[in-house]
Formats: C-alpha cells, structure tokens, sequence
C-alpha cells in the first residue's frame, strides 16, 4: 500500500471512529458537515479535475434538497401518496444531472463558454434560481418547506427511519466514503486521464481526437448529480429546505471551502468543508460576526502559502514526495 | 498515391490575406519541409488542415475523401496528427500518462508500445516524470511520441526543433528520417533552421504571401532566383 493510500485511510478511519468521543449534538453537526463535504467533492470535480470553476454550484445542491423535499413531502403531482425516500434521493441525483446536461450542451459545445464567462454564467443561474424559488409557492416560497421528513428505509416512505445522531452520521459517511472511492477509481481511469487533460490543456486534448465539450458536458453532470445527491442527504437531516440553499450564498461558501481545502484533490476537498464548517460554529461563538474577517484571512493565507489549498498541502506533506495537485 | 492534395485555398483575416490560392500534394509516406518568412501563411496552412480554423475557399482532399467541416478532433480521427509550435502538453501528467491519454484516443489507429515508443525518443528514462518538468528539447520529443501514439496517417510538424541544441536538433532530424523511411510515417515539417532542412533532405516548397512559389529538393530550392532573394536579399 503506498503511503498515500494509508494517509488517505487512515482520515476516514479517524472520521469513522470520531463520533465515539464526541457529544450527541456534535455528532449530529458534524453529520450535516459531511454533506458539505459531499457538495465541496463534487465541485472539486468540476473546477479541480476539469476547469470548470462555477461559481453557481449551489443551483444544484438546491435542486436535489428541493427535489429531496417535494418527493418525501408528497408534493409531486401524481406522486402524492409515494413519499419515499428512494425516490427523492433518485430524484435528487437525477434532476440536477438532467440540468447540467441540459446546460453544457448550450455552455460547451459550438465555441463552448470558458473560463470567467462560464463562471458567471453559473452564478447568473443560481441567483436566477434562488429567485424562483422565492416566488414559487408551491416551493415554499421565501419560507421555505418545512417537514422534510428523515431518510427512511421503506420503499414507500416508511419503516425505519434515520433519526438517532450516531447512524445518522455513519450513514452520511459511508455515502461520502462510496462516492469518494467511485471517483477516485473513475479518475485512475483513462477516462479520468482525459479529464485532467481538459483542466490542463483542453486545446490540445481537441488536437488528439476528444471530444472535449463531451467530456466537460458528462463530467460536469456527474459533479452536478453529487451536488444533488448532497443536498438531498441535507435536507432530509435539516427537516427545511430554503431560497438560501439554491443561491449565490451557498455557492460562494462551497468555492471557499474547496479553496481553502484543495480543488485538486477530492478529499482535501471534502476535509476543507468539514474542517472550516466546524471551525466556523466554534468560532462564530467566540468572534461573532467578525468570524468572516477570520475565514478571509484564512483564505488569504491559504492562497499565500498552499496555492493548491491548506488541507491538500498537509496531506500532501503527510503523503511525502507527491505535490499537491497529483492524484 | 497520393494522400493529401490541397487546391487553392484562401483565407483571409480581416485586411490580411494569409492563404492565397495555396496548393501542393503529398504522396502516401512522403515527407516535404514547408519553409518560408515569417508571416507567410504557413502555420495558417496547418490551422486549417488540422480544422482548427476554416477556409474561406479551395479544397482539401485527406486519403481520399474531401476535408469539410471536421474540427479537430474529427481531422486528428481521420489521421491527421498536428505538432503545435509551442509544446502542446499536460504538464501535470507525467510522460507516460501522456502516451496512455493517446492510446485511449478515439482518433488512436491501433495498439502502441509505449515502451519503445518512450526508448526511442530517449524518454525511456523519464516515464513517470511530469511533463512539467521536462526539459524543452524533451518536451517536443513527448509531443512528437505523443502523436506517434495515435499512429496517424499524416504528421503536421510545426517548428519541431525551436528551442533545441544544436544536438538535439540533429537528433531529431534522424528521428524523423527514421520515421519516415521504416515506419512510412507522411509528414509536413515547418522550419526555419536551415541546417535541419539541409540534415533532412527531403523535398521542399516554399511559400511566399499565402501561396508556394517554388518546390525541388533543397538543393534545387537554393538555386531558386526568388527564394535566394527571399533569404539571401537582393544583389545592389
């Protein structure tokens, strides 16, 4: 096993057994955080693999917590008396991959949108969305939707159901753990290769026979669905939905926290988020609102001294040799 | 056979007329050196034979079939394989990767020993280095493999030795000569280093605003009135 592959368990090992030591209300926090960290893995795919820096991310979080909602509330037309949670996770994946798809076809093929353009483009969505959402009742309005119930194991809605912190937590980090490990072996891949070929130099990946708007546009529906499937996963823990998780808030939160973390490694990535959502709740009681001055030193210290994020600097050190940025 | 046959092909970029009714024909494993001054038209030529830009007129007939409007993903499928000026890589991919990337290419033709591929532009040593921190003269040797992995049918060469040594220049003269006569590889080499051209010899044409204005080995080429003026300037 190389070192970096016993690093790597040995952050989820320590993440498994963490919930052991600590409080039930911590454990139930730090359960929300990992569906942070699901959001923050699937953006570092988009920017950190393929160059996609979207700076609207949270659109499709919001669409898989709203669709995570609609579906286990019996808000769907026709679908009223399925609650089920399958469903609503299915939905959740599915409805934000649809999107994305629908959207690189228009942002990536023809002369196809980089760079800043497509970032802003992303952000002109989400705040569109977040509108929408306000100004939707049967969204909830700027309200909200309120009882989204937890996840449940019958296929229709009911049976056990995901209440207690302790699984609760292991649930959520078994989800994030499976993802991981699926993008992992997907990035060792050949098809992997070529999308850090697109983040490198996508001309010339064009120049070798790829269809690069193809790969942008698959790629970035994959991080879309992980986004969806996150958001889900919180919305069934929070029990509300809101405009706020679909908007332009939420999105610059999940860039920070894959900066600060490192893009370029999934679970820098997912580390970031956890670590500075924590770190946020802590000190947000001691600091107040001067917490944001806190974390934008933070970042720009980041950006000072771990260009490629702080957590996939100390990883890499741990790994010895690798730079940050290698898989 | 003739593999590649362009006919009269235009282009223009606003006031500027880079291709002029450009032709000249490429038999199947033939190697011809594209010279002419700067601002000529010739990497215009190999923008718009790789597809990356579109003619304004003219035709381009590749292995038998007329080029239209493939970009070039579609061009490099068919075979046509195109060496960028400034080394076209990944850096953060190590050199192996790079051959991995192109064997798994839609436009591959068929299977690849990376190995010797690797030995025999003398990067065998180099398989798990980034391409980041290659030298330059490496870096077009990995660019050239690169393309050599795809197996195609025809090799646009762009300035493969700016920035090399004088030994490293010579070196990759041979390579290409290699490739050429054991692996039957076509190729369309653009150059201004005299010393490669003449180390190669092989035919040449040689262009002037936008179109070929002489054609013959380099021998023939250098005794050319116009291409002499064009190099050598105008006797007072």
């Amino acid at each position: 096993m190389s070192r970096k592959r016993l690093v790597q368990g040995l952050v989820w090992l320590g993440l498994t057994l963490l919930p052991l030591f600590i409080g039930e209300w911590q454990t139930l926090q730090l359960a929300q955080f990992l569906t942070y960290g699901l959001f923050a893995m699937s953006l570092a795919l988009a920017w950190g693999r393929l160059g996609l820096l979207s700076f609207g991310h949270a659109l499709f979080f919001g669409l898989g917590a709203y669709a995570m909602a609609l579906a286990t509330m019996g808000r769907l037309p026709g679908l009223e008396a399925f609650p089920s949670s399958w469903l609503g996770l299915a939905l959740a994946c599915l409805v934000p991959w649809a999107t994305a798809q629908l959207l690189g076809f228009f942002l990536f093929h023809g002369r196809g949108l980089r760079g800043a353009y497509f970032g802003i483009t992303m952000l002109a969505l989400a705040v569109l969305a977040e509108r929408l959402t306000q100004g939707t009742a049967w969204l909830g309005g700027l309200n909200g939707l309120i009882g989204v119930p937890p996840l449940a194991l019958g296929l229709d809605g009911g049976g056990p159901a995901l209440l207690d912190p302790l699984p609760t937590y292991w649930v959520m980090l078994g989800v994030a753990f499976a993802v991981f490990l699926g993008l992992e072996m997907l990035l060792a891949s050949s098809r992997g290769l070529a999308m850090t070929a697109v983040r490198e130099n996508e001309d010339r990946l064009g120049f070798l026979g790829y269809d690069v708007a193809a790969i942008k546009r698959h790629g970035f529906a994959l991080s879309a669905a992980i986004a969806g499937l996150a958001g889900a996963l919180f919305a069934s823990q929070f029990g509300f939905v809101s405009p706020k998780l679909i908007g332009f808030g939420l999105s610059a939160e999940v860039l920070i926290w894959t900066a600060l973390g490192g893009r370029e490694m999934l679970l820098a990535a997912f580390f970031g988020a956890l670590l500075l959502s924590w770190t946020e709740t802590v000190l947000a009681g001691l600091l107040g609102a001067y917490w944001l001055l806190a974390l934008a030193a933070l970042l720009v210290l980041s950006v000072l001294f771990f260009e490629r994020g702080f957590v996939a600097g100390i990883l890499t050190l741990l790994s010895r040799g690798r730079r940050p940025g290698r898989r | 056979m003739t593999l590649l046959a362009v006919e009269g092909l235009e282009k223009r970029f606003g006031g500027v007329q880079a291709l002029a009714g450009l032709s000249l024909s490429l038999d199947e494993g033939g190697l011809l050196c594209l010279l002419g001054p700067n601002g000529c038209g010739k990497t215009t030529f190999f923008r718009v034979l790789s597809g990356e830009t579109a003619a304004d007129a003219g035709r381009i007939d590749f292995a038998d079939r007329r080029l239209e409007g493939e970009g070039p993903a579609g061009r490099a499928r068919l075979g046509i394989a195109r060496k960028l000026q400034t080394p076209g890589l990944f850096a953060a991919l190590t050199v192996a990767e790079h051959l991995a990337l192109a064997a798994a290419s839609p436009a591959a033709h068929g299977p690849v020993d990376a190995a010797a591929l690797l030995a025999r532009v003398g990067l065998g040593e180099h398989a798990e280095t980034p391409a980041g921190r290659l030298s330059h003269g490496q870096r077009q040797w990995l660019e050239i493999a690169m393309l050599l992995a795809l197996r195609p049918r025809l090799l646009l060469l762009d300035e493969p030795t700016a920035g090399m040594t004088r030994a490293e220049t010579r070196r990759t003269a041979a390579l290409l000569r290699e490739l050429n006569d054991k692996d039957g590889v076509a190729a369309i080499v653009i150059e201004h280093d005299m010393a490669f051209v003449r180390e190669l010899d092989v035919a040449v044409a040689v262009m002037l605003q936008g179109r070929v204005v002489a054609t013959g080995s380099y021998a023939e080429v250098g005794r050319d009135p116009l291409v002499r003026e064009l190099y050598l300037g105008k006797r007072a």
